[in-house]
């Protein structure tokens, strides 16, 4: 018999536990569309904020070994075109999709919110995390438990799509940052952004690459980080976690299973493996649930 | 991995009141039709096409049309660029004895220029060029391509030098009275557009050099997606086929601006 890679997300049913990571891919409605039919089971679109955002100038992208740092900016065309875009996708393919959304005070989320039309949307990310805005309004709002609470609560209760937090790995205190926003009614957590920010400089130019001289680091490199956050915070929470961070391979789709996530999320990996690691990573959860004679990958049981 | 290479700017050429291209010591190892990112680690980074390349040096016929192409075509005679690529796919040479039609327009004629060398250079000779511009002094190396043994087809928006006329025009004149095997063509989109128009259900086959708005070049910000195929155009292109462009609704109608939002083609421009 075949194996079964489709996985219930919210009372949708998705193809395969993989999601696209936001702010890969995620702009315009074909190239949701492309992720899709390379095998991606639900999608994550670009994170939107009201007013539409240029982003930063380039470089904006950079690699060392065992990693990628990115400084895109947030650039998006404002929540409002993008719900076109995802209007222009839906019409076209019935993959869940979740909406990611980046505020940075209560009430900007919940104007972001107000304007998601929840008949296309399947759930809403809220990106608590951007490393790559932090300089530019202090503090990053991932490390505050009270600040996670009063957004995630804010939210929930202007909404009835599911609400999932989207945490920083740059703080100490990650899981009772998940826990507050279990607390304050999320429907599930996705672990984690990107790293740092760090920076890469060029030797010939002495100059650091990435033009607004840091990044978020993805990829590789922080894929142990992304296994011992989601290991540990899956044992503290009931809610389910989307796996993010560094997934590359097949082996490390499984590997996050393993550790607790109920979906993978993949990102970074589109530029490494190409626009088929989707295609890739569930012929391996196909193999590898037929090596150990499992029916389903929801027979992938965390350790 | 994604390294930038160093380059050092020999020389910078006024080929027009607006485009200039730099001449950098070094080589690269790329093919016709592919694309580079340039930066200078201060103003930006943008992607270009080479208009030549040869055993140690290589071209970029860039028109300055705004912040960063302004900045690249200032910069000293002796100072440093940087690049990373090449990326996309590129044109593949055709059967010898094919007749190949090149259309270039406005800066399009600096990646037809690589083409029509690497064309010559591999021994082909049946080729008409069409290279067309806005008006005289906006014609990209006339005096070059005149020493080129091809048939050569100048025009000029305004009249100035040529025949006075749109390139697609010309085509269509020039397609009723001979035949062709393979069109290639690279310029502003609308021209393009018609020029798909007029080749329309004839068996030409024909290979388009497009541009969107690139970002990272490496097929993974999404920002260069044709609709509605979501063709990439830093991984699958920049080298489109005219049969793949008739299901490109986007094509000659609308582009993405940096936020990533619909920008309707509002005139012949140089996207
Ligand atoms: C594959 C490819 C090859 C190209 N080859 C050449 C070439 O050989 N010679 C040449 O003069 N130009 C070329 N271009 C266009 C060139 O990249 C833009 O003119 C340049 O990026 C403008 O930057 P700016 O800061 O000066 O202008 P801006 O003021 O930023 O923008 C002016 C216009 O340039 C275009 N543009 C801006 N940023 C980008 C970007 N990141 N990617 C694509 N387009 C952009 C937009 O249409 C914009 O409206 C190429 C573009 C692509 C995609
Ligand atoms: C180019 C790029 C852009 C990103 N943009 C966003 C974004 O807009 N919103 C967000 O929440 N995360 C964004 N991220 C982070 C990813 O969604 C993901 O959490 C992170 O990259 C780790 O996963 P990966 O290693 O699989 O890429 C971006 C990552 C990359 C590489
Ligand atoms: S420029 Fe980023 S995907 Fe093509």
């Amino acid at each position: 018999m075949e194996p079964n890679l489709s996985v219930d997300f919210f009372g949708k049913i998705a193809a395969s536990p993989l999601v696209l990571a936001s702010g890969v891919m995620g702009i315009s409605y074909s190239g949701m569309l492309k992720v899709v039919e390379n095998g991606c089971g639900i999608i994550t679109t670009k994170s939107y904020t009201v007013q539409r955002r240029k982003g930063h100038e380039g470089p904006v992208v950079a690699e060392f070994n065992g990693g990628f740092i990115n400084s895109m900016g947030l650039s998006n065309p404002g929540i409002y075109e993008g719900m076109k875009e995802i209007a222009d996708c839906k019409k076209r393919c019935d993959a869940p999709i979740i909406i990611s959304l980046f505020g940075v005070t209560a009430a900007e989320f919940t104007e972001l919110v107000r304007a998601v039309d929840s008949s296309i949307i399947d759930a809403i990310e809220l990106n608590l995390s951007c490393p790559n805005v932090a300089d530019e309004y202090g503090i990053p709002i991932a490390a505050s438990t009270e600040k996670v609470f009063e957004i995630v609560s804010a939210v929930k209760s202007i909404t009835k799509l599911p609400v999932i937090a989207k945490l920083s790995p740059n703080t100490y205190n990650v899981p009772e940052i998940a826990l507050s926003a279990e607390k304050a009614g999320a429907d599930a957590l996705t672990l984690i952004n990107t790293l740092g920010p760090g920076m890469i400089i060029d030797i010939n130019a002495q100059k650091p690459v990435i033009l607004n001289k840091f990044g978020g680091i993805s990829g590789a490199a922080i894929k142990p980080l992304a296994v011992k956050l989601i290991y540990e915070i899956s044992k503290l929470v009931k809610i389910p976690i989307i796996g993010t961070g560094g997934v590359l391979t097949g082996e490390d789709a499984v590997e996050f299973l393993l550790a607790g996530a109920a979906y993978v999320g993949v990102g970074t990996a589109v530029y490494y493996n190409g626009i088929d690691v989707f295609a890739k990573i569930n012929a391996f959860f196909s193999s590898y649930l037929r090596q150990n004679n499992l029916a389903s990958v929801r027979d992938i049981k965390p350790i | 991995m994604i390294t930038w290479k160093p380059f050092t700017v020999k020389d910078i050429i006024r080929e027009t009141p607006s485009t200039s291209t730099l001449v950098l010591s070094g080589k690269m190892e790329m093919q016709p039709g592919q694309f580079i990112m340039l930066t200078d680690f201060a103003t930006g980074e943008k992607p270009f096409a080479f208009s030549f390349v040869s055993e140690n040096e290589c071209g970029l016929t860039i028109k300055a049309v705004g912040k960063f192409t302004s900045a690249i075509t200032r910069v000293p005679v002796g100072s440093t660029v940087y690049l990373r690529g090449p990326y996309g796919n590129c044109f593949t040479l055709p059967g010898k004895d094919k007749k190949l039609i090149l259309v270039g327009g406005g800066c399009g004629t600096a990646p037809m220029r690589l083409w029509l060398r690497h064309l010559l250079q591999h021994g082909y000779s049946n080729i008409t060029f069409i290279n067309g511009a806005r008006s005289a002094d906006e014609l990209l190396y006339a005096s070059e391509f005149r020493s080129y043994p091809i048939e050569l087809i100048t025009s000029t928006d305004d009249g100035s030098e040529g025949y006075a006329g749109f390139t697609p025009d010309i085509l269509r004149e020039v397609l009723t009275n001979s035949a062709f095997d393979i069109l290639y063509t690279a310029g502003p989109e609308l021209m393009m557009k018609k020029v798909h128009e007029v080749i329309g259900s004839t068996p030409l086959e024909s290979w388009f050099l497009l541009e969107r708005y690139m970002k990272c070049g490496i097929g993974i910000c999404g920002q260069c997606t044709l609709d509605p195929a979501g063709i990439r155009l830093c991984i699958e292109g920049p080298v489109i086929s005219g049969e793949v462009l008739n299901s490109i609704d986007e094509f000659g109608t609308y582009t993405r601006d940096a936020y990533g939002g619909r920008k309707v083609f509002a005139g012949i421009g140089c996207t």
